[in-house]
């Protein structure tokens, strides 16, 4: 790559006009407010009208399917409807209020990964996954983050494969849980043992990280104790599409 | 002197907005944006001032933004394809600046089939300005392996636009001027 490359990549990103005083305004007053997610109200990211026409439609179309899933749910007795915290209430805080600890580290198709925790200023149980951060490295503790109250129900994430990271299962679990027995949509099972959580953070729970072979996506999670028994089961979530059991997301090459 | 967080926002809102919405679109870029200050507004005190801001704020950017490219990789792949660029597409009254650009076109195609990785490293390098030492800072990589992957994506992108006709050729050789 030439001088004249980098100068064809600096005016491609020049073409993006600068944002005005409101949108830094705006963005100040966020930033310093400490709700750091979802606070943009949906008419101010949806501009023009045909974007706020989508919203409107997008909105109505997923209300009518979220209740007619629930009422199937309920008549069908789905057993993953009976998961999650039960309630909706504000996001929670995703800074560090003290320190943050590696709760393990490995590489993958030599991409190192470090998996931290630590507790906000609710003292909620926060984990982040960092991808491409070595344990020696993962000092900021900042990524992908997942902030539960412990007495709500914990659960872990499927991430999908990306260009250059597989895809894997990462989060906590419960603190009764020794080992996990992951089901694929290709039929077949993955166990695993959980990890301990640091010492130090006073930590309810015990967390679970594996990649998951190409060409299925996980379909449920069996938490299981020291004496073999079942202590939770539940449907997993992609933190792409809930719920989707969308085979592409871990396509093989 | 101790920098407040008011003069680092003032300082680098503006260019962190810019780099975010070329990368994600407007809307997430406003997320990601106030992510990025609200996390660093939270840890203010425990910024070793000593230290750079620019390669701490992008580090936090970098990894808050993860998430999203997928999504980077779609809108580069559409610009390519159709020549209208979804990013300035969101700005009402911004048609006469979505004429197809052969060469922007060429190069949003090269960038979609970078691996996520290298193309952090590349536009941090070409937009955020920061040095290979700051790319590492930020990213928490050894100084090493972004020089190689900075180098090795370079060479790529150049191999690629060098493929694809005489109109890039012409193009580069013509906007050949000395950066900073």
């Amino acid at each position: 790559m030439t001088e004249g490359d980098l100068q064809l990549l600096v005016e491609f990103r020049r073409e993006v006009p600068a944002p005005d005083e409101e949108t830094a305004r705006r963005i100040y007053s966020l930033a310093t407010s400490g709700q750091p997610r979802r606070r943009l109200p949906w008419h101010i990211r949806a501009g023009s009208r045909r974007a706020r026409r989508l919203v409107v439609v997008g909105f109505a179309t997923a209300i009518a399917l979220l209740s007619a899933t629930l009422a199937i749910g309920a008549v069908g007795g789905w057993g993953f409807l009976q998961i999650g915290n039960g309630s909706i209430g504000p996001p929670p805080k995703l800074v560090p209020a003290g320190e943050v600890l590696v709760v393990a580290s490995g590489s993958w198709d030599n991409q190192d990964w470090t998996l931290v925790a630590y507790r906000n200023p609710d003292g909620d149980e926060c984990s982040s996954f960092l991808m491409g951060v070595s344990a020696a490295n993962a000092k900021n503790g900042i990524g992908a983050i997942s902030c539960v109250n412990v007495s709500e129900g914990v659960s872990p994430v499927f991430e999908a494969k990306s260009a250059d990271f597989p895809a894997h299962l990462e989060g906590p679990v419960s603190a009764d849980a020794s080992t996990v027995e992951v089901a694929l949509s290709d039929g077949s099972t993955i166990d695993a043992k959980t990890i301990a959580p640091p010492d130090g953070l006073g930590l309810l729970v015990r967390y679970v990280v594996l990649p998951i072979p190409c060409g299925a996506v996980p379909h449920s999670v069996s938490e299981i104790n020291d004496q073999g028994s079942v202590v939770a089961r539940y449907r997993i979530h992609t933190s792409l599409n809930p719920l989707a059991d969308d085979e592409s997301l871990n396509a093989c090459d | 002197m101790s920098l407040s967080f008011e003069a680092a926002f003032e300082a680098e809102f503006e260019a962190l907005h810019r780099y975010l919405r070329r990368r994600v679109g407007a809307a997430a870029a406003e997320d990601l944006t106030a992510d990025t200050f609200a996390t660093a507004f939270a840890n203010w005190e425990r910024f070793n001032r000593a230290r750079p801001l620019r390669p701490w704020l992008y580090g936090i950017a970098a990894n808050l933004a993860r998430h999203h490219w997928r999504n980077e990789r779609r809108m580069l792949r559409a610009y390519a394809r159709t020549g209208v660029d979804p990013v300035l597409a969101e700005d009402e009254g911004s048609v006469e600046r979505l004429e197809a650009q052969v060469r922007h076109r060429e190069l949003a195609a090269a960038l979609a089939d970078l691996r996520p990785r290298d193309r952090e490293i590349l536009l941090l390098h070409a937009w955020a300005e920061l040095s290979d030492g700051e790319i590492a800072d930020a990213l928490s990589l050894p100084i090493g392996t972004v020089k190689s992957r900075l180098h090795r994506t370079r060479e790529r992108l150049r191999n690629r636009l060098g493929s694809n006709g005489q109109s890039v050729a012409n193009t580069l050789s013509a906007t050949g001027k000395e950066r900073r």
